[in-house]
């Protein structure tokens, strides 16, 4: 019987070798390849294609904007994935106790701002802040009050980053929560009235404690997620003012096409690269590591 | 049923393809038998695009001349890869266009070819002089220009100054004139209006150069592009824009206004600098820095308020206008030196006879511009002035083309540099408190000293010592 098994598996690998091939070559061209192209050409001068070191790396890191990039995004990504996962928590708590109908209507609601784009998000939240005469700024003017440069003043164009980040989270990660909480067993919290324990005491001792594995992924994919925020500073700050809401990814996208040395940039989005992958490779590591014993 | 839906898309799908051919046929005539010249274009205003077609479609419909250009009009964002990736492939276009900031680099990496021994020598001793400076490198022409954009002029609302009292001519203003225009102008308008209006974010970078070189008569890197001239703006006094460097007095001025609260603290138009003059035009500003393109936006959006704008070079530290206040932009029409010899020589055939061989055709670009950029050969110039004799917008026009004769070229170093002085700006512009007036000086100095470190840095890292290709000797 065995020998059988083995002999089918032996047969239909090629079958299986064949299906994923597909697969394959489509990652070799559109993945390894411009990898290992870009990873030779971090190491060459952009004009004469020379062997030129770490040159590329050391302009990059040289540059002041970049560097101030990095302490930007790590400071927008931190609070904006906070900010999503404690009031997705909050919220989810309040879509398990809501009558099912509701809770339906509800979550398509709150779904929906997943479904758009950045730059459409972006959007939306331009026309209210218009300096020159969006929503906020007809508020303002009703109550007599001066126009405020939501990209320009103050911590506001911090503010009116991370809200519509938030904001196109919030949904996604808030019906993740929600699943999370549907799958604590009804038991733990039955014992636990029984024993006489408080709506606080049930949420530290009991909740709490078994999302942790929802937490963890949700806090780090939102952090690698975020390292890569882009479309909105673009499109609400375009990274300024004086380079404060400038990401990684927006500083390289704008020096793509400057005078700066093409291999430099190169270079710079293989260190982003490398940053969000140790990331995302701690998640992974925690995930597994910490498994619920329910699970 | 399903019989006839295949035939219906089939006759649909052959209709198209010859609705397709036909208008193909229709735009680009085939002349048999002639050389194909592959032409990237730039994607700029409808108006300039419609403009380029047109030329084209006239100029192929020569079918006796043996040349038919193949134009490929990219959008801003796609121009530069486009002829990157062609270029990369092997199949760079023969005839391309390039900024006149980007042409030394292009120079550098051997992308022009030369075009002395391309086009008669009378048409490139029509090109005005501070503009032959701008293409010609070791007496070598790598282009031909086609227009010069001023990238700074004072824009203002004659009624609005009127409203205020202000009597003197902008034109001959001076920093403090300006300042007590401004102080003047401030209590006569409405809630949520302003007096001016200046460039913010990257556009402060490229669009105060030529007042920065007016103010201080150098730029931030000397001419070896060896060290940062700004050390000296460090700790001087600016008081009545009494420093020795122009660089410390220009900010002092930026803070003057900013503290005053004489400038919006956000962008009046949503597309900021390009498009600022929309608020002019609306009210929302009296007066403001603008580019010369907006000539072109108050004429065909704004018409009926024309009349009651007035355009002027922009303020001087001594408000004198003879030097330049402003940087010259614009477009060259390059022949690439990976086309064949031949193609070579066609390509500058269609450049010459586009933009140097009939003064009328070349003019014609400025008519549908609304002579919103200025002529950058003699003949032109000379042919233009005769044509708008009776233009009621002339005294604009002068202005432009006055600028524009002065203005210097855009700056061949690397853009990072004007970005660092143009941060220092930018931090006065959203920092600027009138409580901190007492060690405005002293904040200042921080400012100039952090661009000086970055500049020094750059000049490093861009290993800028000694390649100015400009430098003479």
């Amino acid at each position: 019987m065995l020998g059988e098994s083995k002999k089918f598996r032996y047969r239909y690998k090629w079958v299986a070798y064949l299906m994923i091939l597909p697969a394959l070559g489509m990652l070799c061209v559109f993945v390894f390849t411009p990898l290992v192209m870009s990873i030779v050409r971090s190491f060459l001068d952009s004009t004469t294609g020379e062997f030129r070191g770490l040159f590329n790396f050391r302009y990059i890191l040289s540059d002041p904007v970049f560097l101030r990039s990095l302490l930007n995004v790590f400071v927008m990504s931190t609070i904006t994935t906070l900010l999503v996962v404690v009031t997705g928590f909050l919220f989810a708590n309040v879509l398990v106790n809501l009558n099912k109908m509701v809770s339906g209507v509800v979550k398509v609601l709150i779904f929906l701002p997943y479904l758009l784009s950045g730059i459409v998000t972006s959007i939306i939240f331009l026309l209210m802040l218009n300096y020159g005469g969006g929503l906020f700024t007809s508020i303002l003017y009703t109550f007599g009050k001066p126009a405020v440069s939501f990209a320009t003043e103050g911590l506001w164009p911090y503010v009116w980053i991370i809200i519509p980040s938030w904001w196109m989270g919030f949904g996604y990660n808030t019906l993740v929560l929600f699943a999370g909480l549907l799958n604590i067993p009804r038991s733990y919290y039955e014992a636990a009235e029984l024993d006489g324990a408080g709506g606080f005491t049930r949420m530290v001792f009991i909740t709490i404690p078994n999302m942790k594995n929802y937490f963890v992924l949700l806090l780090i994919n939102l952090t690698a997620g975020g390292l890569q925020m882009f479309e909105v500073p673009l499109m609400i700050t375009q990274g300024g003012p004086t380079n404060n809401t400038t990401t990684p990814v927006l500083f390289l996208v704008n020096n793509f096409k400057g005078d700066k040395p093409q291999n430099a940039i190169l270079a710079g989005a293989l260190m982003m690269m490398v940053v969000i992958a140790l990331v995302n490779f701690f998640v992974f590591k925690i995930v597994r590591s910490e498994k619920s014993q329910d699970a | 049923m399903k019989k006839c839906l295949s035939l219906a898309l089939g006759a649909l799908l052959a209709l198209s393809a010859a609705a397709f051919t036909a208008c193909d046929k229709d735009e680009y005539p085939v002349e048999e038998g002639a050389t194909s010249l592959m032409f990237y274009a730039q994607d700029f205003e409808d108006w300039s695009n419609e403009h380029l077609y047109e030329k084209v479609r006239e100029f192929n419909s020569n079918l006796e001349d043996g040349i038919q250009i193949e134009m490929v009009m990219y959008e801003d964002a796609d121009y530069t890869n486009a002829i990157k990736a062609a270029r990369d492939g092997g199949y760079a276009p023969d005839i391309y266009m390039v900024s006149y900031g980007n042409l030394a680099g292009d120079i550098k990496r051997g992308y022009p070819a030369p075009l002395n021994d391309l086009m008669p020598q009378a048409a490139f001793d029509d090109i005005v002089d501070n503009v032959k400076d701008m293409v010609c490198y070791d007496g070598v022409y790598y282009g031909y220009p086609q227009q010069t954009e001023p990238s700074s002029l004072l824009f203002y609302r004659k009624s609005m100054l009127q409203a205020a009292g202000v009597t003197s001519d902008p034109a001959s203003w001076d920093w403090e004139a300006l300042v007590a225009a401004c102080a003047q102008i401030k209590p006569s308008l409405e809630r949520n209006r302003y007096v001016l209006g200046l460039p913010t974010g990257l556009p402060l970078a490229w669009s105060t150069v030529g007042l920065q070189y007016n103010t201080a008569g150098y730029l931030p890197i000397n001419d070896s592009w060896d060290s940062c001239t700004l050390s000296s703006a460090i700790n001087t006094p600016t008081e009545g824009y009494g420093s020795e460097n122009g660089y410390a007095n220009l900010a002092r001025l930026w803070w003057d206004l900013y503290s005053n609260g004489y400038i919006p603290a956000g962008n009046v138009s949503p597309t900021g600098y390009n498009d600022i003059i929309q608020g002019l035009c609306d009210g929302r500003v009296a007066m403001t820095f603008a580019g010369s393109w907006s000539v072109a936006e108050i004429l065909n959006t704004y018409p009926d308020i024309a009349s009651d704008i007035g355009v002027a070079p922009v303020p001087t530290v001594t408000g004198s206008k003879e030097g330049a206040t402003a940087t010259n932009g614009g477009w060259v029409y390059a022949v690439s030196a990976s086309s064949s010899p031949e193609k070579q020589q066609l390509a500058a055939n269609f450049i010459h006879w586009l933009l140097a061989a009939d003064p009328a055709r070349t003019a014609s670009y400025f008519e549908v511009a609304h002579y919103s950029k200025a002529a950058v050969t003699k003949s032109v110039q000379a042919y233009i002035e005769q044509q708008t004799a009776d233009n009621p917008y002339q005294d604009w026009l002068d202005v432009i083309n006055d600028v524009a004769s002065k203005a210097i070229s855009e700056p061949l170093y690397s853009f990072d540099i004007s970005l660092r002085y143009a941060a220092v700006l930018e931090w006065i512009s959203i920092n600027a408190d009138p409580a901190n007036n007492a060690r405005v000086d002293a904040l200042l100095s921080e400012q100039l000293a952090d661009a000086v470190g970055r500049i020094t840095t750059d000049i490093a890292i861009n290993e800028l010592a000694g390649t100015n290709p400009k430098k003479e000797g």
